[in-house]
């Protein structure tokens, strides 16, 4: 009996501590939207040509497969982008940010997510853990024109493992 | 030491000459052993790859046939603590029978354990301080210690009363009656470890149960000394060994009270599981009537109940047990329905359906089968040699040159010569 | 904490060392087989027994271990023709790895898993995977009524997904069982496996409550070309035969403070691992501002994964 209750303690105690105080904390660099708009700048390419329309109307031509569907008050594209400089995005307080800060214009609504996303609990962090962490700005995941959740393709199941054979062989 | 040599040569003689009926079933007995050579010859150079285990379910008909063996030794206690604690002089006769009943088993539960190894030449690793043993902590290890040290202490108390009566001699009780005692003890050990083997798994709800220790011992009491039975029955008209009526009726009695606790205790489990519904009942859903449309194991696991349930009537039920080849009929049914429900009925189902809820059933394949046939017939070809060895020696034909032919020792409380 | 255990032409040295024997334990066991009828390669000599007599990690000297570290490489470079680096990362005072998964998250497209089998160098024939995606009914925790063969596009409307993989629990039912303490965890809490000293016994995956273990019941299979030369010897190095193996959070990756594989395929960002010691670390802060929930809690297993909705 002692030796069962042996058995029950020692495999409690069988994984040695590691020492208590961590390493320093990994700092995040938010990786740039800039250089993965394949239009970007906007101004250089078109727009500094073209003169600021803030009206509201169908667009022919150029952004056709722009389709606005972001919530019931994001109807048109002067909210987010600002009128007389297209490459700057435009906060509700009239301040002016570049596409590698879009985050901030979705915290606006989003403050719950985007908490979560400056903690590291929404969003994409890779590389390292401990150094420098990649963070991915939510426009990398989420269109902001038409944020609906799209779906992905499913890599296979793996076919050819042991037991999966075998079951399929019993269905 | 000559003395030594001379039982050795006594007995190599013993086992080369039989009857014709004792060579044709040697012979029958090797072709089984060479197949199943053969076949672990090719699971060894092939790995287990050649099974048909999957990482759904990882033991099988190997492990299967492991939790039935070390059951089975339980004939060898059962007619031991009547014999030698209570003197039952009926029993006290044939005690030696299952003590060797005991040896084969043991050596079969290892070979099981050695064929469902991935890597048997690393057996190594185990000894300690050559390799580590995880004890106390493995229930494996645990597992290891026991079978091998059941395996000696028996092994060691029969070959010392043989020795001893071969030579004439009354077995000095000091020298083997602490290790026989020992054995008494351990007897618990064998068939409670590899209960907790599965029972302490709390990732598998099938096995996580108090009541399988309890199972587990009763389900031994029932398959030893049934196999026993039929052990004596054939010993007495093929070897003309005087098995007295009254030692197997000694034995009928323990398998008919064992068999209708086994019945018992495997409807408490049923009901414990079945009735509450619970996700933990997946399991035995599935081994009683199939899962999700997954039945394979269904029909045989009711032809074990069936056979469980055939037997332990006979055992009760004066009438039919007094028929000599009704008894031997139940006690066969007996053995095959123990061995259904202690070996795949309890070890499939334990991982149907996994941990993570998927079906993959497990039958095994005709390698597998032909290991298992193969270790059963290295058992039942070393049991057979010892018995050509132990019952000349218990009936005083087989002697040293020169010692009386008196039978020695029959009666603990007469003492002999 | 990179390790860096000995420069080139020492290593080079040993291989000659070990001269051109490279037989794997596989060849040793043809050639035992060869005296009943199994064809043998005529190729294994001396090494054989270095693999057979090789101790367990934890008694090794470093000196051996660099031996032994060469003599793999010799293996692998003389079955696949590969040139592989086997090394050897410690774990980091101070660090205990956790991951957290967000259900909400998981599209459940498998990208992880398969990022997995290519970072850890896993069989492809037949294919073994350490996570295992569940196709989750809403509505339900129960594993037990998930489907894991599910094809096409996901997500679904009516599902949300739970990969599952090795916990690395603290206290760990696999390592409890393990009759010859080939599996272990380490002080940063990953659960390792000695490859060379596994029997094959499984019972480590009959103990698993998260079906995280993986036998080699066949002789694993990689093309060369798809070979990961970046190799640990407790994590992503080729297996033999006859061993279990599974998930070490890609130990190493991890200890040199990379991300495992998993977490960088994951397009969703469901996937975070850190450091569980350090307050500031992704994990950490879904563990304090999240609510987790652990997989089969029940089994006592107090694992360092943790599921989370957000």
């Amino acid at each position: 009996m002692l030796l069962v209750f042996a058995a029950a303690s020692g495999c409690r105690r069988a994984e040695p501590r590691a020492r208590r105080v961590p390493p320093p904390s990994a700092t995040v660099t938010i990786v740039p939207r800039t250089p993965s708009i394949a239009t970007y700048s906007c101004m250089e390419r078109c727009h500094a040509r073209l003169a600021p329309n803030p009206t509201r109307r169908e667009l022919v031509g150029f952004h056709t497969d722009k389709r606005l569907a972001h919530g019931t008050t994001l109807t048109w594209c002067t909210f987010c982008h600002q009128v007389d400089n297209l490459d700057r995005l435009r906060l509700i307080d009239g301040s002016q940010v570049s596409f590698d800060d879009g985050h901030r214009v979705c915290s606006q609504c989003h403050a719950e997510r985007y908490r979560d996303w400056t903690r590291g609990i929404h969003g994409v962090t890779t590389g390292s853990w401990r150094d420098v962490g990649e963070r991915r700005s939510c426009l990398a995941c989420h269109n902001p024109h038409d944020p609906h959740r799209t779906q992905f393709n499913a890599l296979p199941p793996p076919s050819r493992e042991r037991g999966r054979e075998q079951e399929q062989h019993h269905d | 030491m000559r003395d030594g040599y001379a039982f050795v040569r006594a007995s190599l003689g013993a086992v080369m000459h039989g009857s014709s009926a004792y060579y044709r079933w040697l012979a029958f007995l090797g072709v089984w052993m060479l197949l199943g050579c053969a076949a672990a010859t090719y699971q060894f150079a092939n790995g287990l790859g050649v099974s048909n285990l999957t990482d759904q379910v990882p033991w099988g008909v190997y492990i299967a046939n492991f939790s039935f063996l070390v059951g089975l030794a339980a004939a060898s206690v059962l007619v031991v603590i009547p014999a030698y604690v209570y003197r039952d002089a009926a029993l006290y006769d044939i005690s030696l029978l299952g003590e060797l009943l005991a040896v084969a088993a043991m050596v079969m539960s290892l070979l099981f354990i050695v064929v469902d190894l991935g890597h048997p030449e690393l057996f190594w690793h185990l000894v300690p301080s050559l390799g580590i043993l995880n004890f106390p902590q493995s229930m494996l290890a645990w597992d290891v210690v026991v079978i091998n040290g059941y395996l000696f202490i028996n092994a060691y108390v029969v070959s010392y009363l043989l020795f001893s009566k071969y030579r004439g001699r009354v077995p000095d009780k000091r020298w083997y009656m602490p290790v026989l005692l020992l054995g008494v003890v351990w007897a618990v050990g064998i068939h409670t470890i590899p209960a907790f083997l599965y029972a302490s798994l709390g990732g598998r709800p099938f096995w996580h149960s108090a009541v399988l220790a309890p199972r587990f011992l009763a389900s031994a009491f029932v398959s030893g000394p049934s196999l026993l039975i039929i052990v004596l029955t054939v010993v007495r008209d093929q070897m003309h060994f005087p098995v007295r009526d009254e030692a197997l009726q000694r034995l009928r009695q323990i398998v008919g009270v064992a068999a209708v606790l086994n019945l018992f205790l495997t409807v408490s489990e049923i009901f414990v599981e079945i009735y509450p519904g619970t996700s933990h009942s997946a399991s035995m859903r599935y081994i009683l009537v199939g899962l999700h449309g997954h039945n394979l194991l269904v029909p045989y696991i009711w032809t074990g109940i069936a056979l469980s349930v055939f037997a332990a009537v006979v055992f009760l039920a004066r009438p039919l047990y007094s028929r000599p080849k009704l008894l031997l009929a139940a006690c066969a049914g007996a053995v095959i329905g123990v061995w259904i429900e202690k070996g795949m009925g309890l070890v499939i189902p334990g991982f149907i359906p996994t941990s993570l809820g998927e079906i993959v059933e497990y039958s095994p394949s005709f390698i597998e089968f032909c290991v298992s046939a193969g270790i059963w017939a290295i058992g039942a070809f070393l049991y057979t040699l010892m018995l050509k060895v132990a019952v000349p020696i218990e009936l005083g034909t087989l002697r040293l040159p020169g010692v009386s032919h008196e039978r020695v020792g029959l009666h603990p409380l007469r003492g002999a010569a | 904490m990179t390790e860096d255990h000995q420069n080139h032409d020492e290593r080079e040295a040993v291989v000659e060392g070990v001269g051109k024997a490279q037989a794997s334990r596989r060849r040793f066991l043809q050639v035992l087989g060869a005296a009943t009828a199994t064809a043998a390669t005529s190729q294994a000599d001396a090494a054989p027994w270095e693999d057979f007599f090789q101790q367990h990690y934890k008694r090794l000297t470093d000196d051996e271990k660099r031996q032994i570290f060469a003599r793999l490489e010799a293996q692998v470079q003389d079955k696949y023709g590969v040139a592989v680096r086997i090394s050897d990362p410690k774990p980091i005072d101070g660090v205990e790895f956790a991951y957290a998964l967000n259900l909400q998250a998981c599209v459940g497209c498998r990208r992880c898993e398969y990022a997995c089998a290519q970072e850890n160098n896993t069989s492809r024939s037949p294919e073994l995977h350490y996570i295992r995606v569940l196709q989750m009914d809403k509505g339900s925790l129960d594993v037990e009524r998930s489907n894991t063969t599910y094809e096409g596009a996901v997500p679904t409307a009516e599902h949300y997904y739970q990969p599952v993989q090795c916990h690395q629990c603290r206290d760990a039912p696999c390592v409890r069982a393990c009759p010859v303490n080939a599996t272990w965890a380490e002080p940063d809490g990953i659960v390792v496996v000695d490859y060379n000293w596994c029997i094959g016994c499984r019972y480590c995956e009959a103990a698993c409550p998260y079906f995280a273990r993986r036998f080699n019941y066949e002789e694993p299979t990689v093309r060369p070309s798809e070979i990961n030369p970046d190799q640990g010897y407790l994590s992503n190095r080729l297996r033999p035969r006859g061993v279990m193996e599974k998930c070490t959070y890609c130990l190493h990756r991890t200890r040199k403070g990379l991300m495992p594989a998993c977490l960088e395929a994951c397009p969703t960002g469901s996937r975070k691992f850190g450091n569980l010691l350090d307050p500031n670390s992704e994990v950490r802060q879904v563990i304090e501002t999240k609510r987790v929930y652990i997989l089969h809690e029940d089994a006592g297993t107090n694992p360092r994964f943790y599921y989370y909705f957000g």
